[in-house]
């Protein structure tokens, strides 16, 4: 047999969940060799203001090890482990190349930098999926200027839809997030859920690890201030920061930013990856 | 308490015993038993290494029965030029968990899913299994082990982990019906970077399955000749193109009870599909009894780095 790699060899995996049904294989993403830290990343997409989709920079830059000039430092701390993410990307409907600034598109970004990074998306099915040259097509809505479509990017992901035909909400996939997160808790991994930006669906992540982390201090959040609407709103609420000690706060600020990631555990020395 | 019964494994997973669970058709096999093959056995880093090791001993001599722990215990393990270890096992070595009892409620030996329990005791390595439930469970009255079929089986919980594979509470499998699920995760493991076998070793009808669903899966198979059986079936059929021993004794039974044998012509049908198409580096062929043969096609694989 032919040894030859051909162009879908390093492909990333992609499984369908309907209903109540588990994919074991995406499941066994956990197996990869990584270390056993998972990071959950959530916030803006395509309500984003401009001006605060800048800051994803910052972000990107901590995990992968970089500078502001975007090198990347051999022995500076750098994200390993597994990520867990919403596993699209938007692009613009009249040019398909030209792609929106969200936070999905983050932890793709930083793939290639940490080696030792396993990037998982978990995609609600919220539209009929359709395929194009340009991607597998999740979510299409006819007054938006864009299309949702899978990441190109990710190691592997999976996709949540309730049966064939019907749709899942965009609750879902931090649902099935946290379904993971609390099975990898059970197998004493460490956990943090990074929430840069976003609305109401982040917010209902962020409300639900923090309630979770006064059980368990495996839930633990990092809101990113000055990323804008919900992580700024519960990152100056002193009264619910004090009830809630597993929510921690960085500045959008790269250095702030760094220095938080490493004091949680989320980055580290390249060696100790 | 039999002597056996004594046998433990050198990593400790858990100080109760061997962890127990139960999982119905529909659901996933937990993270908590799947995660087993990376958590790192004491001090050493876990090796990304698993072996299901298949089939049966039926019609085997006393004495092969006696050889089969010994034949596979020194397999495990890299011997220098005067014998002396120099590498033992310290992946995840994975079977059909279940163990025969004798007279005194002492677990038995003489089956190849007693080979983790006893490679685990050997090596710092993990023991799991999968079982399909195939009747009601009970709980043995004078020991408490957990009985898994009609027959008596109990599970070997000298294991480190136990997965009892079931249709849901109320529904028991069939002899195949954890096939799936463990051949599913040996894919997954593959996927996620492990090096995966099957090891096949006499054996019935699930056993042909199991290689042959390997096979069609790309997890090489190692197949021990001499074993007798399907996996002797197998290798007639893989190396020589003789189909006339696959499914034998299903014919014969269909036959002996005057029954149509069509069903062992379709096994035999769909065994030849799976072959023509699979990937015949896959196989290794080893005698049995020969450890130091069953160490180098392990080796050849990627174990025992």
């Amino acid at each position: 047999m032919s040894s030859k790699k051909s162009f879908h060899d390093s492909a990333p995996s992609l499984f369908i969940q309907s209903g109540w049904d588990k994919s074991q294989l995406f499941g066994l993403n956990a197996s990869r060799d990584a270390r056993h830290f998972v990071l959950r990343g959530t916030g803006g997409c395509a309500l984003m203001e401009p001006e605060d989709s800048v800051g994803m920079r910052n972000l990107e830059l901590a995990l992968s090890g970089r500078d502001r000039a975007g090198r990347q430092w051999r022995k500076r701390k750098r994200f390993s482990g597994f990520c867990l993410f919403g596993g699209t990307r938007m692009v613009m409907k009249h040019d398909p190349k030209i792609i929106v600034p969200g936070i999905t598109e983050v932890f793709p970004a930083i793939q290639r930098f940490c080696p030792d990074a396993v990037t998982l998306g978990v995609i609600a099915k919220v539209g009929h999926m359709r395929y194009t040259e340009h991607g597998l097509v999740i979510h299409d809505e006819p007054d938006k200027p864009f299309v949702t479509i899978v990441h190109p990017t990710q190691t592997s992901s999976v996709i949540l839809q309730p049966s064939a035909d019907m749709q899942a909400s965009w609750d879902d996939e931090y649902q099935e997030c946290i379904r993971i997160c609390d099975a990898l808790r059970q197998s004493q991994w460490q956990g943090l859920l990074v929430a840069y930006n976003g609305g109401g669906v982040t917010e209902k992540e962020i409300l639900s690890w923090a309630k979770l982390g006064k059980m368990d201090p495996f839930w633990r959040v990092l809101l990113v201030r000055g990323s804008g609407r919900k992580p700024d709103e519960y990152a100056s609420d002193r009264e619910w920061l004090a009830e809630h000690p597993t929510v921690h706060v960085c500045e959008n600020d790269l250095d702030d930013m760094r220095a938080k990631l490493s004091e949680l555990g989320a980055i580290v020395d390249p060696e100790e990856a | 308490m039999s002597k056996e019964n004594t046998l433990r494994p050198r990593v400790q997973v858990d100080e109760r015993g061997c962890l127990l669970f139960v999982v119905s058709h529909g659901q996933a096999a937990p993270a908590a038993f799947t995660n087993l093959v990376t958590c790192d056995r004491g001090e050493l880093k876990a090796a990304r290494e698993v072996v299901r090791i298949a089939g049966g001993c039926k019609h085997f001599s006393q004495d092969l029965l006696d050889k089969l722990i010994p034949y596979f215990v020194d397999a495990f393990r890299l011997v220098d030029a005067d014998g002396k270890t120099t590498r033992e096992f310290r992946g995840t070595a994975f079977s059909g968990g279940t163990a025969n009892v004798d007279g005194e409620g002492g677990l038995k030996n003489d089956m190849v899913t007693n080979v983790p329990a006893h490679l685990a005791a050997a090596y710092p390595c993990i023991a799991m299994s999968t079982t399909p439930r195939t009747g009601d469970m009970a709980l043995e009255q004078k020991h408490g082990g957990l009985v898994v079929d009609l027959y008596g089986g109990r599970i070997d919980f000298r294991q480190q982990a136990a997965l009892v594979y079931q249709q849901d509470p109320a529904t028991v499998l069939d002899w195949d019906g954890d096939l799936a699920l463990y051949l599913t995760l040996m894919e997954g493991w593959q996927m996620a970077g492990f090096k995966t076998a099957i090891i096949a070793m006499n054996g019935g009808d699930v056993t042909r399955d199991e290689i042959y669903g390997a096979l069609k899966r790309r997890i090489p198979v190692i197949a021990v000749e001499g074993s007798l059986r399907e996996t002797d079936a197998f290798i007639a059929a893989f190396r020589d193109g003789d189909w006339s021993k696959t499914a034998s004794e299903m014919r014969e039974k269909l036959a002996g009870k005057k029954k149509d044998t069509k069903p062992a012509d379709d096994a035999v049908a769909a065994a030849k599909a799976v072959l023509e198409k699979a990937d015949r580096n896959l196989v290794s062929i080893v005698p049995i009894n020969d450890s130091k043969a069953l160490r180098e096609a392990l080796v050849s694989r990627g174990f025992l780095s």
